[in-house]
């Protein structure tokens, strides 16, 4: 560029020089007529305006040589600046077009999740009734677009026993409420489940306008959920029979004990039967002692069944102190073989909670059994097992089995909650794994602690029923 | 059905309906009983010595087991001949009753006659070994009327050598001998030299 500007510079330079001279020689020529006192000084006059222009000339050329160095430095500055702008242009370029690849790929994930997610939004113009959805909405409800909509369509297609609390929520939102629920619908007689959430634009004076939600296909969350529910219960119904298998010895013998004495009565009473004058009131007396062992045998029977059944999966109101003492009646026999003692300490009128009674049930047989076994090892007394109920913080009930054995120890207190984790031979080591998971799912804790003395202590808590709930 | 009038049946169980059931069938069999809720009472218990009977036994009590009853008894030489009855008889605990001397082992639930042969053969039992206790307790009382004298030729006698060599074993003569030996028949009251010999078997005397 340097060059260019030069070639440039030189022809402009000539062409002046050329007309100058022109021009100065037709002036000083012969036929160019001087005023007469300047005629004979003409050679010396022509010889200056020369000399003059020659040294413009050089002056000329001087300044513009050292003008061009100037320009040249000038330019190398702005080149630089070019390159270093340019390689800055190169790597916001770079950015954007990483951004830009980012927000294609975004959008890729976007449609994908909504793709799959199934999520599509609508509004609702509650002036005009008017409710409009996208092809995602249509989407989930299994509807053609363009089926003409309203709030009471909407509600038609929810599923009935769902209906009166997606109502009940929308009707809470358009006083203020949070809408963030998940219900279900019928989508062309199929049942699925969906996640809604939608917000209220109110007028200054607080009326609302309009809403405006999405609305999610969880369907397949929902199953997932369901299904590891299934097997959780499941599960747990697997380690509620290896239990029931741990106590055999002990129920066989509580059932036999019935048993053998409705037989040595029933012998008794032919014998009776076979003297010369039976004593009415000795058999009278011996058929009362028969039904009284028949209905303890009952009584044992209906405690294995509620340990062996699946249980509903419903939770209910529940007496934690009734749970309890049917745990405490199935221990009974296997504490007296193990010479254990067992005590409990139940407060009285605790409130009633939600839950399972065959779960918690089973997480008391696995805290009384472990504690018993806990003092398999122990010969001195105490040889004890206490269990305490009790309200804490007003809001929970906090149930401890305390036992007087070695206690669990630093290093084991980190696994024993983990599943498999054993130190018996016999048991399967998902007792307490089990435990935890069914104390969480009733929205509770279950710990364990070494107690400052001898032993250890398991507590878990149950959250009480809210009084309006 | 026909045992002696003074042999009681004596039950042992921690269960009150079992124990209520089996007095009442064994009462009606002609026996008579006594009830205990667990070992530990049935120690506390005096029983006049010569007392027979035989122990009705439930295995599985808390507290002191059936089996560590049965250990005491021994320990406290007290004679009565055990049955066992039990929920679930395992077989090492059958077989370490019977070691011990048990004479029956019943599962629950038992049929009556099952219970009354178990029961008569535990007061033959009983009452054998009552006899042989009785027995041994004659002898010994007899054996304590020898002279130092005598019993060195009684235990001479039964090992079977005659007057002459007894006589030249303890530095005496034949004659005297025989006079000591007459003592010895007429104090322990045997009839011939057999009975003094299966005598000196019971007492466990032999020298030789």
């Amino acid at each position: 560029m340097t060059a260019k500007r030069e070639h440039t510079a030189t022809p402009a330079l000539i062409t002046a020089c050329t007309v100058f001279l022109l021009v100065a020689a037709s002036a000083f020529s012969p036929a160019y007529a001087l005023p007469p006192a300047w005629e004979e000084y003409r050679g010396c006059i022509v010889g200056i305006v020369l000399g003059v222009f020659v040294l413009g000339l050089l002056v000329v050329v001087f300044f513009q040589r050292k003008n061009e160095q100037g320009i040249e430095i000038q330019h190398e500055d702005l080149e630089r600046l070019v390159r270093e702008r340019t390689a800055g242009l190169e790597a916001e370029i770079e950015k954007g077009r990483i951004a830009q690849e980012a927000l294609a790929r975004s959008e890729a994930d976007l449609k994908m999740v909504q793709e799959v997610a199934v999520v599509g939004g609508w509004n609702l113009d509650l002036r005009t009734s008017e409710l409009t959805w996208t092809d995602g909405v249509y989407e989930v409800f299994g509807l053609p677009r363009g089926v003409p909509l309203d709030y009471e369509k909407f509600l038609s297609l929810v599923h009935p026993d769902d209906a009166e609390y997606v109502n009940r929520s929308w009707n809470d939102a358009l006083e203020g409420a949070q809408y963030d629920i998940e219900h279900r619908i019928l989508a062309d007689g199929a049942v699925k489940w969906v996640r809604e959430k939608a917000r209220v634009e109110f007028s200054d004076s607080g009326v609302p306008l309009r809403g405006s939600g999405i609305v999610q296909d969880i369907t397949r969350r929902k199953q997932a959920e369901q299904e590891r529910q299934m097997l959780r219960r499941q599960l747990a119904h697997v380690s509620r029979v290896t239990t029931a298998g741990e106590l055999t010895a002990a129920l066989a013998h509580e059932i036999n004990q019935p048993l053998a004495a409705i037989l040595a009565n029933a012998q008794a009473a032919r014998h009776i039967l076979d003297d010369e004058k039976p004593d009415m009131d000795e058999l009278h007396a011996i058929l009362d002692d028969i039904v009284n062992d028949d209905s303890r045998a009952r009584e044992v029977i209906k405690r294995i069944r509620s340990l062996l059944r699946k249980e509903s999966g419903k939770f209910d109101r529940m007496d934690v102190n009734r749970v309890i003492e049917d745990a405490l009646k199935l221990v009974e026999r296997e504490s007296r073989f193990r010479g254990v003692m067992v005590r409990a300490d139940l407060a009285e009128g605790l409130p009633p909670v939600m839950g399972d009674p065959v779960q918690v049930g089973q997480v008391m047989i696995n805290l009384l059994l472990n504690a018993m076994e806990a003092l398999g090892e122990v010969s001195e007394p105490p040889r004890d097992v206490t269990v305490e109920s009790r309200m804490s913080g007003g809001t929970e009930i906090v149930v401890s089995v305390r036992d007087t054995g070695e206690g669990i120890g630093e290093k084991a207190m980190r696994s024993v909650f983990e599943p498999f984790y054993t130190t018996r031979e016999s048991g399967l080591g998902l007792g307490l794994s089990i435990s935890r998971s069914i104390i969480e799912a009733h929205g509770g804790r279950l710990s364990a602690a070494d107690n400052p003395g001898r032993g250890a202590t398991f507590s878990f808590s149950l959250p009480v029923m809210q009084r309006n709930a | 059905m026909n045992d002696r009038p003074d042999a009681e049946v004596l039950i042992i169980d921690d269960d009150a309906s079992m124990r209520k059931a089996l007095e009442r069938l064994l009462r009606t069999m002609g026996y008579r009983t006594r009830t205990f809720s667990s070992a530990q009472e049935f120690l506390a218990t005096d029983f006049p010595p010569g007392s027979v009977g035989c122990i009705v036994l439930d295995v599985k009590m808390p507290g002191m087991s059936g089996t560590d009853l049965q250990e005491e008894l021994k320990k406290r030489d007290l004679p009565f001949p055990i049955v066992f009855i039990t929920g679930h008889g395992t077989i090492p605990m059958s077989v370490q009753a019977m070691k011990h001397g048990a004479v029956d082992f019943l599962e629950k639930p038992f049929d009556d006659h099952a219970l009354v042969q178990a029961i008569s053969r535990a007061m033959e039992k009983g009452r054998q070994a009552m006899a042989f206790k009785r027995e041994i307790r004659d002898l010994e009382e007899r054996y304590r009327l020898l002279t130092p004298r005598e019993r060195e030729v009684l235990a001479l006698v039964v090992a079977g050598m005659l007057n002459k060599q007894i006589a030249a074993e303890l530095g005496t003569s034949e004659k005297t001998i025989k006079v000591h030996r007459g003592r010895v028949m007429e104090k322990m009251q045997a009839g011939s030299l057999a009975d003094l010999v299966r005598m000196a078997e019971k007492l466990d005397i032999f020298t030789s």
